[in-house]
């Protein structure tokens, strides 16, 4: 007999030449990327289309003309009204409170729909709502529009974002800077707010604003033992809930990516979205639930404040590994409720209803 | 239409497309022998594809496109494992008629083909990406998500078990 070792490489590489053929992999990857975000956004779609309309986000046909002017820097930054944090790969930074959250500038809406959502908005990699359509969309009045880029574009540092020549309007001014381990660009802003949001980026020491840290162990699926061995369920009320998200990949250690802190109202909502939730009857406590999860790319921290006590969920919802709400004593399965403001800030409450995504 | 921009000195990405073009039927290789057959390899590298494909982004640029993918290959097909197949009876493996059209490999290799195919599935990954990837044991340890000293024992035991079985069907054969 060969030496085992050999035989077992001149195995390997005989059935090797074996494998079946990979001409329409990226295609169908693509496709089927595609297919999973609308069926898990169809949900999301209605409620999110129901608080951008009445917030005057969307343009209709019939909008006039916007009448341009040079206004002064002081104008500018007082037309911005309140400003929010946001949070990326460790670092902290303000944006107008009025602009749009995800990647919602790049939507671009099938006919009947109401139209690309026209607001500079905070875009960062890791999942979202989908580019629904290629660089222009055919609105109802016949007319391609292209759907050009425009806000802050969050990325790791050295990769920089993906811009092509529909993304970005020819007079777009651009402005950059590396923060930490962020590169900050702001696309199609005017001087003054770009200035003042590339000042206020700043690495997060300990805990950002939302009160989530900037980095944080994240276990496994089933493999996170609360201290306190009630889990959710001795949470009968709570004074806020943060929103932690965190990416696993591209990173040193699990770096927080999004943040958000929900106050009592909207925090209660979650709570009850979370009670709502089914037991996850496959990887039940006790006896081990299945220690899967390192397929994440990425996953979120729930910190439920309550009389100065914090109660820690993990909502692993990414990737290849198992999914699921780990409160450290009971597994629950996930619901389009909870990924929403996972997927798509800010939190509005639960959905109330599903509609089919056009040509799905 | 304008013209590309460029934003200063922003280094090029691949393409998603550009990259599986180039990189699918190596990595496809990987999957087919970690899987065993064709079917499960196709499965495996698209679920992997999807993967990278929603952060491509940050995959492209910040890390090795293709160790990222080989990682969700081997973790898309243990979890298909643990679910399905410890159920199942392993049974023979040899050569299948449905690769008719290319020679038969030699009858030590479809030997050791099918021993390898009744590995458990970490040992099975381990071994390929040793002897077929010829990778370092601390690089297999990143991709199976453990330590280094995990891998040699995995790849221990995994040899340890194919001479055990060899040596068995020689002394049956005798």
């Amino acid at each position: 007999m060969p030496d085992l070792e050999q035989l077992l490489r001149d195995t390997l590489h005989e059935y090797a030449d074996r494998a079946p053929d990979t001409q329409t992999q990226a295609a169908r990857a693509m496709r089927r990327a595609r297919r999973r975000r609308r069926r898990l956004l169809a949900g999301v779609t209605l409620a999110a289309v129901a608080v951008l309309v009445p917030m005057g986000w969307a343009i209709s046909p019939d909008d006039p003309e916007p009448v341009r002017r040079a206004p002064s820097a002081g104008e500018l930054l007082a037309d911005q009204g309140d400003w929010r944090w946001e949070a990326y790969g460790g670092v902290e930074v303000e944006v107008p409170a009025s602009w749009g959250y995800g990647n919602l500038t790049q939507w671009c809406a099938p006919d009947g729909w109401p139209g690309k959502v026209d607001r500079p908005s905070v875009d960062r990699p890791g999942a979202g709502p989908l580019k629904m359509c290629s660089a222009t969309a055919e609105s109802s009045d016949g007319l391609d529009r292209p759907t050009y880029v425009a806000g802050l574009l969050l990325r790791p540092r050295g990769v920089g974002p993906r811009l092509g020549r529909s993304d970005v309007a020819a007079d777009a001014p651009v402005y950059r800077k590396s923060v930490g381990e962020v590169d900050l660009t702001v696309i199609d802003v005017e001087a003054a707010v770009a200035r003042r949001i590339l000042s206020s980026a700043t690495v997060i020491e300990g805990s950002d604003v939302s009160g989530c840290p900037g980095t944080t162990p994240v276990p496994r699926l089933g493999a996170y033992f609360s201290v306190r061995r009630t889990g959710l369920t001795s949470v009968s009320e709570v004074d806020s809930v943060s929103i932690c998200r965190y990416g696993l990949v591209g990173w040193d250690r699990p770096t927080l990516e999004a943040s958000e802190r929900l106050g009592r109202a909207d925090g209660e909502e979650m709570l009850s979205a979370l009670r709502a939730l089914a037991d996850s009857a496959e990887q039940r406590r006790p006896g081990g639930a299945q220690a899967g999860g390192s397929g994440d790319t990425e996953a979120v921290q729930l910190r439920l404040s309550s009389g100065g006590e914090v109660t820690v969920a993990w909502v692993h919802f990414s990737g290849t590994g198992p999914h699921g709400v780990d409160d450290g004593v009971v597994l629950r399965e996930l619901s389009t409720d909870l990924l929403r403001p996972i997927l798509d800030p800010p939190w509005r409450g639960t959905v109330e209803a599903s509609v089919p995504w056009p040509g799905a | 239409m304008q013209e590309p921009r460029d934003y200063e000195g922003v280094p090029a990405m691949p393409e998603f497309e550009d990259w599986v073009s180039a990189r699918a039927h190596v990595l496809m290789r990987f999957a087919f022998l970690v899987t065993g057959n064709a079917a499960d390899a196709d499965d495996a590298l698209q679920e992997a594809l999807i993967s990278a494909y929603q952060r491509w982004d940050v995959v492209a640029g910040a890390v090795d496109p293709d160790a990222y993918v080989r990682r969700m290959i081997v973790n898309a097909h243990t979890s298909w494992w643990r679910r399905f197949r410890r159920r199942e009876t392993p049974v023979d493996v040899a050569w299948s008629p449905a690769l008719a059209g290319v020679d038969a490999p030699a009858e030590d290799v479809q030997r050791m083909w099918g021993l390898c195919g009744e590995l458990p599935p970490r040992q099975r990954v381990a071994v390929v990406l040793r002897y077929y990837e010829g990778m370092q044991y601390g690089e297999i340890a990143e991709i199976l998500d453990c330590s280094e000293g995990t891998v040699r024992s995995q790849i221990h035991r995994a040899l340890a078990t194919l001479r055990r079985r060899l040596d068995g069907e020689d002394a049956a054969d005798a």
